[in-house]
């Protein structure tokens, strides 16, 4: 049972020291990539903010599952008579509050929007829209703006104020981008990127990339909605417009989310009005994007399939937690 | 709900001045309703009117309730220091794990997701360029 235990706790400590180690290469990642991203296309930096949020958490999960977990089997005796140590101890509580973080928020999240729909849809009337494919609710009350909900069974949520503000070309323009964002299954993306474990999550770094995410998801819908069609960015830049003068004031917690990079509404109407929207980064950038989100990984594979650095690693390991 | 209550006491006592938060700390520790009077004897050198004034804030700040005796009013905290370690303790637990308003925001896709930054200047703006947008694209036939 120790014997379990104290590799359970090896394994812990792996993904901590992992996750920690991937969020500061992010951090070095993002430094290099810099700017340029936001010259990206909108497709392309959804894909890589997404892998840089996912990065860590898998780096560390990788690390313990094919480095620290076999290491220890391999080399730790049956009968070895350790124990497990207060700062083993306090590292593997560390990495269960990380571990266990992602999912609560994630369902924390999944709360709040249900109680929020629920009490949208009891204020709510069907409207029938059958070019948009799924439910459409009108909230004939409060200001609930144009809100695409649900998983994997899209419903969308507007508000009676912003469906009459809008002429029916920009209605139909706006139910463009919420489709666009069903079909991308953006909320359940949202949902998966919430639930990722690691230290990452508690950093103001790990903020930005979910900010950026963001904005990269709400230009790619514009993208999509509008097709390339310049009479359609225009009805959609107006549309967003108007549904932006009806927005309420943004609750306080929502403050940090207002300085989005390309999620901003200016940002998104230039690009729209200027018809920049399908851009593509040039090949070496993202060639050097990506070998960075690769490089831990590989780093990881490569180590898993080397015994002898298995080996040195687990000492070493074992050599911390006598110190300690 | 008494713990959201006692949530908006805790950060209220965060912002609290070196003053209010000696103040606060003295009534906790006399774990009985305090005077002007008494308080100032604790707190030497300060004028009546400070403590009178200080204890007033707090009162208002909801940090303290009071009650009339005689002629003068008895204070005591509204939030006791068990209460303050449970909401910590609460909080902390609650940031750990991700409970906070921060990852409770909801999963939804808006149309406009960033509120707040749209002044009505900025917005007047937009509006101009897409007029001119628009026209451009009649012209043009398109």
């Amino acid at each position: 049972m120790t014997y379990l235990l104290v590799g359970a706790c090896f394994c812990l400590a792996g993904f901590v020291a992992m996750d920690l180690a991937a969020t500061g290469w992010i951090a070095v990642l993002l430094r290099l990539v810099g700017d340029g991203a936001r010259r990206w296309s909108p497709i392309q930096r959804r894909r890589f903010f997404a892998a840089v949020r996912v990065l860590p958490c898998a780096a560390g999960l990788l690390f313990a599952a094919l480095v620290v977990g076999p290491g220890y089997a391999w080399l730790e005796p049956r009968g070895a008579r350790e124990s497990v140590g207060p700062m083993l101890a306090l590292v593997a509580l560390g990495a269960i509050v990380l571990l266990a973080r992602g999912p609560l928020s994630a369902l924390s999240a999944w709360r709040a929007t249900r109680r929020l729909e629920i009490t949208w849809l009891r204020v709510s009337d069907r409207l029938e829209a059958p070019e948009v494919g799924f439910p459409v609710w009108r909230v004939r009350e409060g200001s609930a703006g144009f809100w695409l909900s649900g998983l994997l069974r899209p419903r969308l949520i507007v508000s009676a104020e912003a469906l009459d503000a809008l002429t029916p070309v920009e209605r139909a323009a706006a139910f463009g981008h919420e489709r666009a964002h069903a079909a991308s299954r953006d909320n359940l993306v949202r949902l998966g990127l919430a639930a990722c474990p690691g230290a990452l999550s508690l950093t103001s770094l790990g903020r930005r990339v979910e900010r950026e995410w963001v904005g990269a998801a709400e230009a790619d819908a514009d993208r999509r909605a509008v097709g390339g069609s310049p009479a359609a960015a225009v009805e959609l830049a107006s549309a967003l417009v108007k549904v932006a003068r009806l927005a309420p004031p943004p609750p306080a917690h929502a403050v940090a989310a207002s300085a989005l990079g390309d999620g901003d509404i200016n940002t998104r109407v230039r690009s729209l009005l200027a018809g920049d929207l399908s851009r593509r980064a040039p090949l070496r950038a993202q060639a050097v994007a990506w070998a960075g989100i690769l490089v831990p990984l590989v780093a990881v594979a490569a180590l898993s399939l080397d015994h002898t650095v298995v080996g040195m690693l687990h000492d070493l390991a074992e050599h911390l937690v006598r110190r300690f | 709900m008494p713990g959201d209550r006692c949530g908006e006491r805790l950060s209220t006592l965060a912002r609290l001045g070196p003053l209010e938060s000696r103040v606060v700390e003295i009534v906790w520790r006399r774990r009985a309703p305090v005077s002007v009077r008494d308080l100032q004897r604790d707190l030497s050198g300060l004028a009546y009117t400070t403590v009178m004034t200080t204890l007033d804030r707090l009162y208002k700040k909801g940090l303290l309730r009071r009650h009339k005796e005689g002629r003068a009013f008895l204070y005591s905290t509204r939030i006791t220091p068990h209460e303050l370690q449970q909401t910590l303790a609460q909080r902390l637990a609650g940031w750990l794990l991700g409970a906070t308003r921060e990852s409770a925001r909801p999963l939804l896709s808006g149309l406009v997701d960033t509120l707040g930054e749209a002044d009505g200047a900025l917005l007047e703006e937009l509006e101009r360029m897409i007029r001119q947008r628009r026209e451009q694209l009649r012209r043009e036939g398109r």
